[in-house]
């Protein structure tokens, strides 16, 4: 395949695969802007990488398979760029909210969430991934995973179903 | 162990569900199930946690699977034209053998304009005429609105998170000042590149998105452009890369100072030598 082949291969593949990436995108990156850069960088690397698709029947896979490695890149990278011990549970456009009273729906709630959390629930919730499977992915050691999941399910339970703290605390 | 030693260990555990969590002391494992076994209250507890991680897990499987997000999807119309246009502008193979070697030397392509094949002349000029008259248009909005408005003056973090937001992506083909580019920063990289305006609390500041090549795939990049009076806390370097690199979500950015304008330059990755390699040719050396 030469070089305006795979332009025009990928240039296809934005056409078929567009949607469904960005909502795959939408729902790791929790926020447009985010389901956006890593939409735009997955089809950048696909230009680079498209002559490795040997079947085109599964190119959103395999689109998606990237994006996915792109994100959990993205936090490796600010993980090591970071000065912070730990990062924030919660997401920067949540952090100056008003403690918020009353349910939040599902996507709401993992929105709040800042990315290093979210994706642990992601992987281990959503995707039934191991806690080692989720250390190695996100280098990271497994009791940091552990304990990051746990702030964070404690975290979803009072934003999804506070009611049930509330009788634990009665 | 009392009762809300019980809920402080079930809480710290990753999953309730687990019975081999780990990383939990053996010694303290025991002693909160010798508490389980008489305290009907901690098991209730222990039982509506566990409850909520079985019901948590299901409706993230569902949401995963759902394939509904029309409103987002919608406002990522524009984004996916934008996509389109610089896939059209990278350079494959036969253009990058026309990027000069010292070029290649640095690891770096520098990318051409973005030129699609069936634009035609006239199209070109048409669309060129479009841009300076609505460059010209914006221009004479910040005036006006810099004359007539309050000041408000802008934190560089709010500048970089809702500039490097594609979404809040105001006008394509819109610059605040037309060539008002830095000179201590390659303006081959920007040669071609179609600015767009956001607002930022009122402010206008200028995006230029544009991409590159290195060895190790391909870096995007965004160059911001503000009016150094805007910002409240002043950059202190007076040439790119002088000023040290900041992390700002998936962006490693650098701000600097050139005459009236403030200038970031922002890429997807924190290499130095990435950074290094938008330098100038005479500056690099």
């Amino acid at each position: 395949m030469d070089s305006e082949e795979s332009r025009a291969l990928v240039q296809q593949l934005v056409a078929s695969c567009y949607d469904p990436l960005f909502r795959y995108a939408l729902r790791l990156g929790g926020s447009v802007p985010a389901a956006e850069d890593l939409v735009q960088e997955t089809f950048l690397v696909a230009l680079e990488r498209v002559g490795q698709l040997h079947e085109p029947d599964r190119a959103l896979g395999w689109l998606k398979t990237t994006l996915r490695n792109l994100f959990l890149a993205g936090l490796r990278r600010r993980r090591r760029e970071s000065t912070e011990a730990e990062p924030e549970l919660l997401a920067v456009a949540a952090r100056d909210e008003v403690d918020r009273a009353g349910l939040l729906d599902l996507p709401e709630a993992l929105n709040r969430l800042s990315p290093e959390f979210r994706a642990v629930v992601l992987m281990f919730y959503g995707e039934g991934a191991s806690y080692r499977e989720i250390a190695d992915a996100l280098e990271l050691p497994q009791g940091t995973v552990m304990s990051r999941l746990a702030r964070a399910r404690s975290a979803l339970r009072d934003w999804l179903e506070p009611e049930t703290r509330a009788v634990t605390n009665s | 162990m009392n009762c809300g030693d019980v809920r402080l260990w079930l809480a710290s555990r990753p999953s309730v569900a687990d019975d081999d969590a780990g990383g939990v002391a053996g010694e303290v494992r025991r002693e909160a199930e010798r508490h389980l076994a008489w305290c009907g209250d901690c098991r209730d507890e222990a039982a509506r946690l566990r409850d909520f991680e079985v019901r948590l897990k299901d409706r993230l499987v569902t949401w995963l699977a759902t394939d509904e997000l029309p409103h987002a999807v919608a406002e990522s119309a524009g984004a996916k034209a934008r996509l389109l246009s610089l896939l059209e502008s990278v350079p494959m193979d036969s253009a990058m053998a026309a990027v000069p070697s010292t070029a290649d030397s640095q690891g770096r392509a520098v990318l051409p304009p973005s030129r699609p094949a069936t634009a035609t002349r006239s199209r070109r000029v048409v669309r060129r005429l479009a841009i300076w008259s609505i460059a010209a248009l914006v221009l004479v909005g910040l005036g006006t609105f810099l004359l007539m408005s309050r000041p408000v003056r802008l934190d560089r973090t709010e500048v970089e998170l809702a500039s490097l937001g594609q979404a809040a992506l105001l006008r394509e083909g819109a610059a605040i000042v037309p060539g008002a580019w830095p000179a201590s920063l390659d303006r081959r990289l920007l040669r071609g590149a179609v600015p767009a305006v956001v607002e930022v609390r009122g402010r206008l500041v200028e995006v230029i998105q544009f991409a590159f090549r290195r060895r190790s795939g391909v870096v995007q990049g965004r160059l911001l452009i503000i009016p150094v009076a805007s910002l409240v806390d002043r950059p202190s370097g007076t040439v790119y890369l002088s000023g040290g690199l900041r992390y700002v979500d998936r962006f490693a950015a650098t701000w600097w100072v050139e005459g009236q304008f403030a200038y970031a330059c922002c890429l997807t990755t924190a290499e130095e030598e990435a950074f290094r390699s938008l330098q100038p040719r005479r500056l690099a050396t």
